[in-house]
């Protein structure tokens, strides 16, 4: 009996320790990033019977579990993959939207606005050669703005290309993190019990993908940990990784990316892109802006630049130069018989594709050579002629472009106008994803984060248990002293 | 009971205090450019608004600047008309005197002189230049318009000045609707064609084409003609002669006050024009303090607010972050 006593006795000193142990892990992990406390779970030793009475026999470790919700932590991750979709196009809507921030500088509404009032300023005095060349370098500012423009949206697609790539190496480190853990976890747990740890990592690991790309994770009916791209297919399953590659695609396909642009794809299935099928995360965030307002504000700007080059060529090649031209005797001009072209000049460089009609605008190099060049007059030999730089100059407010239904300046707002709308807007549903995410990390926190209080209460209430298990011991030696005193 | 951990109450007091700087760094941005937008996301609506009140603003400015470039000539016009009226009537006064046969060959002969005088007084007026710009010479302004004989050499052609959006109006009188009688205008000959399938033109631009009439037209005698009829009426003592230049001279007189009334309503339309300009101006001035501008009453209650918010907090997190059971177990 007594021998008992001694056995319970010595396993209430055990589970203490063992208990006391757990609370240490706690409390030394309290601030590692993805651990999930840890508690002991005891049972009763098995009883014994004995006549009449069944009899307790102290206690037994039965396991260590991590406090964990497979909800909370699926809950977790897909507030993440949307907060960072959000985050992502914030931050590069927020860059483009810097390109036409007109607030306080000048931009290209303004300096198209000037291109044209300064044919208005040349028509008051179209033979005077320093207003020409007001009018020659307020059109080189055009230019310039225009390719300012573009040359940054290529950055930022170069910006968002080079993203993309750097987060699918990313992917596939992590992708084999995973794959790695799963293996080790395997083995650890063949034994029965717990990987705990190693299972946080695992958790960690997986919460880090969700950073990426929206995704699902579940155990299958081997036992496999599988990790998968939602609509696109499994990237971990157990210990076998499916790479992802970044670059271009050689398909037969059509291909929605513009030339030089990075698709992702499977590196075993080059030819499949599933670029299009990220639509979350931060991968699906850099994926959409370049898909539709990078290519779509690029679009747009030029048809603005081609509108403007071929509409002002076609008034201008109208027009008369500012040279005389030699007439006959009835004041007729003579065909052919200036030294000079005067008539049927381009102001701007024809031909000019449509396609990165913004890269390539450019002054013609008649107007390059000589400001002389610009034509004002509707008639030869008419300095102060100045129909044709009225008549330039009233295109600010004609519906030039989209088929005759919107002005330079209509079309060129309509863009700045949803860009600061889906700018505006991303900035909204980023404070609204980040709100959402905080509850879900700290409903996260809350079941499995160490408590400092309650880790200070356990650590009293199990080192009570160790001392008073000792004093079990003790009080069963005393006992045994007093039946061996007996018999001396 | 709900738990709390470490890291659910550091997490809580990261989110609030990164919410509540967020806000103050934003209304610090407004505070100190006393602006509502600063980008185009913060208005996209006015944002866009704003940017078609500035190209207006813009253009109303450029359309002053025409407006200005417009009166300067026609003011400068209406000063050499009322020389040449003054010229002309001197000249009319003297043949009137001579228009009798009272007056002696000699005397004839001094007026004779005379007028030859206001004749050149008149040519170099006729070849006056604003600048480098012939005043008289239609649209050839580089062209000097009226030679030794009074031969002109400049066109018919009016310049027009766009003085605000869609309304123009003419600066120049051409030498030859001015010193010309009974001057038929004579058809513009080659007016710009703007018509262009691709490029629909607002209807100012198709008023500049005009259909041509080619009605033969009578011979236009100019005043220096006459002035030098009466020259010679006077050298010949030829008092008949006199007495029918008269009223042709009355004609060209005539004229010439015609078109300084022409002038007097052209000024009108600018004035009026320019004051439709700055009307608009001030109401683009009102909308765009409207949509860009903060109001800094609310600007700074609503900073003083988030300022105590964020006071508040960082109060709370310090108790929250500085208490522990751990302290009480001793």
């Amino acid at each position: 009996m007594a021998a008992d006593l001694l056995n319970i006795g010595k396993s209430g000193l055990f589970a203490a320790k063992q208990s006391m142990s757990t609370t240490s892990h706690n409390i030394a992990n309290a601030n590692t990033d993805g651990f999930s406390r840890q508690e002991v779970r005891t049972e009763t030793n098995p009883t014994l019977g004995e006549g009449d009475y069944v009899l307790g026999t102290g206690v037994e470790i039965q396991s260590i579990k991590r406090a964990h919700d497979e909800l909370v932590d699926k809950k977790l991750n897909s507030s993440i993959t949307s907060h960072k979709f959000n985050e992502e196009r914030s931050l590069q809507l927020g860059n483009i939207e810097e390109l036409f921030n007109e607030v306080n500088s000048e931009g290209m509404n303004k300096i198209l606005n000037r291109f044209f009032n300064s044919f208005r300023e040349l028509s008051n005095q179209p033979e005077n050669e320093t207003i020409r060349n007001v009018v020659r370098e307020n059109a080189k500012i055009v230019i310039g703005d225009f390719r300012r423009v573009q040359e940054n949206l290529d950055h930022i697609r170069a910006t968002i290309n080079k993203k993309v790539d750097l987060s699918v190496s990313e992917i596939n480190s992590l992708a084999k993190t995973i794959g790695k853990l799963n293996k080790e976890i395997n083995v650890q747990e063949v034994s029965g019990g717990m990987a705990n740890d190693l299972r946080d990592q695992r958790d960690r690991a997986v919460r880090s993908l969700a950073d990426f790309f929206p995704l699902s994770s579940y155990t299958d009916d081997r036992g496999q940990y599988i990790v998968n791209i939602q609509g696109v297919g499994s990237l971990v399953s157990g210990g076998m990784v499916q790479e992802l590659s970044a670059g271009s695609v050689v398909s037969e396909g059509k291909n929605s990316a513009e030339k030089g642009d990075v698709e992702i794809f499977f590196t075993n299935r080059p030819s499949v892109a599933i670029t299009d099928k990220l639509k979350s995360g931060s991968l699906g965030g850099l994926l959409k802006t370049r898909q539709e307002e990078v290519l779509g504000l690029e679009k747009q700007l030029d048809e603005l630049a081609h509108g403007l080059v071929l509409a002002t060529n076609a008034i201008h090649r109208r027009g008369f130069a500012n040279h005389p031209v030699p007439v006959d005797g009835q004041g007729n001009p003579v065909p052919n018989a200036a030294r000079q072209k005067v008539t049927g000049i381009n102001f701007f460089k024809e031909p000019l594709d449509l396609k990165r009609a913004a890269e390539y605008i450019a002054l013609s190099d008649e107007i390059e050579e000589d400001a002389n060049n610009i034509a004002t007059a509707a008639e030869a030999n008419k300095p102060g002629d100045n129909r044709v730089a009225i008549a330039i100059s009233k295109l600010q407010h004609e519906k030039v472009l989209a088929g005759g239904t919107t002005t330079f300046e209509e079309q060129y707002l309509k863009s700045v106008g949803n860009i600061g709308l889906q700018s505006g807007k991303s900035k909204i549903d980023q404070e609204q994803s980040h709100g959402i995410l905080a509850q879900a990390k700290s409903l996260k926190e809350r079941l499995a984060g160490v408590s400092l209080d309650e880790e200070a209460a356990n650590m009293v209430r199990y080192q009570n248990a160790y001392e008073a298990s000792a004093k079990v011991i003790r009080a069963s030696d005393e006992m045994f002293k007093a039946v061996l005193n007996l018999l001396s | 009971m709900s738990r709390v951990s470490e890291n659910s109450s550091v997490n809580s007091i990261n989110y609030a205090v990164g919410k509540t700087k967020g806000k103050v760094e934003d209304l610090q941005i407004k505070g100190s450019t006393l602006k509502r937008v600063t980008k185009p996301s913060d208005d996209p609506v006015g944002n866009v608004e704003l940017l078609s009140i500035r190209s207006q603003n813009v253009d109303a400015e450029q359309y002053l600047r025409n407006l200005n470039f417009a009166q300067t000539s026609l003011s400068y016009s209406e000063n050499v008309l009322e020389e040449i009226t003054d010229l002309l009537s001197k000249a009319k006064e003297l043949a009137v005197g001579q228009a009798s046969s009272i007056h002696s060959p000699e005397v004839r002969q001094g007026v004779a002189k005379e007028i030859h005088q206001i004749r050149q007084q008149l040519l170099s007026i006729a070849n006056k230049r604003i600048g480098n710009r012939y005043l008289f010479a239609g649209q050839r302004v580089l062209t000097r318009p009226f030679d030794q004989d009074g031969k002109y050499q400049g066109d018919t052609n009016k310049i027009n000045i766009e003085i605000n959006k869609d309304v123009f109006v003419p600066i120049n009188i051409n030498g030859k609707e001015l010193f010309f009688s009974s001057e038929k205008r004579q058809p513009e000959k080659s007016d710009l064609d703007l018509k262009n399938p691709e490029l629909e033109v607002s209807p100012e631009i198709a008023v500049l084409r005009k259909p041509a009439s080619t009605d033969p037209q009578e011979v236009p005698v100019s005043i220096f003609d006459e002035l030098r009829s009466l020259e010679n009426a006077l050298i010949t003592d030829n008092p008949q002669v006199i007495q029918n230049l008269l009223e042709r001279m009355d004609a060209s007189i005539d004229r010439v006050v015609a078109f300084r009334t022409q002038i007097g309503a052209f000024t009108n339309t600018i004035s009026n024009a320019e004051t439709n300009i700055e009307k608009i101006k001030l109401v683009n001035e009102t909308q765009k303090s409207k949509i860009e501008d903060a109001d800094v009453t609310e600007l700074f209650s609503e900073l003083q607010k988030e300022q105590n918010i964020l006071k508040a907090t960082y109060n709370a997190s310090s108790k929250l972050m500085n208490t522990s059971l751990m302290d009480f177990l001793k």
